[in-house]
């Protein structure tokens, strides 16, 4: 028996384990992750690496490590080492990915955080008298609490068209898939569509346009948005958070996702996009994709703009807005008669209990955390929340 | 003067104050008025890390 069992081993898992043995003081034999990955930050790494992200969004106090500056601490010896590497860039000193990859490795290593884990997924939870029973791919886990810390990462977003493309054989992906890797796709295809007006679909575009010899064209519903973040910072603490819990379970579903700056992008990287343009490396049509077919070995796209033919398409359509966790969190919900808004994510305390020894964080929290909860900082948040409930090196 | 960070980003700068509050260039951050907040998130002052 465990005395914690954290179910997802992303950015939110592996913080919230951090924090359990390093703050809560909680024995690490006491402390599981399960995560259906062999390593940390697997999903996050990947997607990252296969859009070409360079920057983060967020700011350098936004990591998986506990003291608030230890990205800058672990900077400072890099950036004299390497000078000529910018580590950080304005406003509010976002971190390279490079960087905050590198300072993930290093906490990793430095609080043996992988030793925790458990490779499976979680199948069911089943309640006994005073513990917790997990079946998962991996076995059985006995618990007296549990943290689901499921992400978005398993839900892209396939728009009906595609999802009949790719069951014809053609050769399209999701930036975000899983088996997806942006160098499969060959250096001497003539034509690559991407299609998406957000930052994954932005950067997966200016990359493939510096690899690739033919032409790479970004379709988009909408023009480019600026805007630096993908949510008000005001989300981060109570400015906006008090106004929020005041709402109803409905509301509050609506006001996420009012507020969520959904297909934009950072200042520089619109100024890059405009400079791919000019340089015409790159190809930018606004239209919505009506249909599209298998030509052979090649993709005919009909959209309201006219027709496009591509060697391949990659689809940068973000994450589906449905509740992640899927039959599993209906298990939960029902072996437990715990309560769900009307959107279908868990209502949660502001300790983030969904009942007396189910704690919910990332994405599935957000009726309670707000906005931010599937970012960094709402792990961040989510910690704060736990540690109030556990106290310091409980 | 030494700059101070809150957990949303926001950096207090003392040679910028914080025009919005009324916070005068050149106020260090021990003598920002205890009811002051992070003008972007509303955090207090105890929120906040001193920037090495």
């Amino acid at each position: 028996m465990v005395a914690w069992l954290i179910i997802g081993g992303g950015i939110q898992g592996t913080y919230l384990s951090h924090l359990l043995v390093q703050q809560c003081g909680i024995e690490r034999e006491n402390v599981c992750v399960l995560d259906p990955y062999e390593t940390p930050l697997a999903t996050w790494n990947r997607n990252t690496r296969n859009c070409g992200m360079h920057f983060l969004r967020s700011p350098a106090t936004h990591h998986i490590d506990i003291p608030v500056l230890s990205l800058y601490r672990f900077a400072k010896p890099l950036a004299l080492a390497s000078r000529q590497m910018a580590h950080f860039i304005p406003p509010y000193n976002r971190p390279s990915l490079a960087l905050f990859q590198k300072h993930c490795a290093h906490v990793i290593r430095n609080s043996r955080l992988s030793d925790l884990r458990i490779t499976g997924r979680a199948l069911a939870l089943h309640k006994n008298r005073q513990s917790i029973t997990a079946e998962t791919s991996a076995g059985r886990i006995d618990t007296r609490n549990v943290i689901l810390a499921l992400g978005l990462g398993e839900q892209p977003c396939w728009p009906s068209w595609a999802r009949r493309l790719k069951q014809a054989g053609a050769r399209i992906d999701h930036v975000f898939d899983q088996e997806f890797r942006s160098s499969d796709i060959p250096d001497a295809f003539k034509s690559v569509v991407v299609v998406g007006g957000g930052l994954s679909a932005v950067q997966t575009a200016l990359m493939l346009s510096k690899r690739l010899d033919g032409t790479v064209r970004l379709v988009s519903r909408h023009d480019l948005r600026e805007s630096q973040y993908d949510f008000d910072p005001c989300w981060i603490g109570p400015k906006c958070l008090r106004e929020f819990y005041r709402q109803d379970f409905g509301t509050r579903r609506e006001t996420v996702d009012r507020s969520r700056v959904i297909g934009s992008l950072p200042a520089e990287v619109i100024q890059e996009f405009r400079s791919a343009l000019a340089a015409m490396r790159l190809r930018f049509q606004k239209a919505r994709i009506r249909s599209a077919q298998r030509e052979g070995h090649r993709i005919r796209l009909d959209t309201d703009g006219g027709t496009v033919r591509a060697d391949a398409v990659v689809l940068a359509t973000g994450f589906h807005s449905k509740r992640p966790g899927g039959n599993f969190i209906d298990q939960v919900g029902k072996e437990f008669g715990l309560k769900c808004g009307p959107c279908g994510y868990p209502i949660i305390g502001e300790d983030l209990r969904w009942s007396a020894n189910i704690f919910v964080t990332g994405p599935l929290a957000e009726l309670q955390l707000g906005p931010c909860a599937r970012n960094i900082i709402g792990a961040r948040n989510a910690g704060r929340h736990l540690l109030k409930v556990l106290g310091p090196r409980h | 003067m030494d700059k101070w960070e809150c957990p949303c980003g926001y950096i207090y700068d003392p040679e910028e104050g914080d025009f919005e509050s009324g916070i005068q260039v050149g106020t260090a951050f021990e003598d920002l008025p205890e009811h002051w907040v992070c003008p972007k998130c509303g955090a207090e002052k105890e929120f906040f890390e001193k920037l090495d």
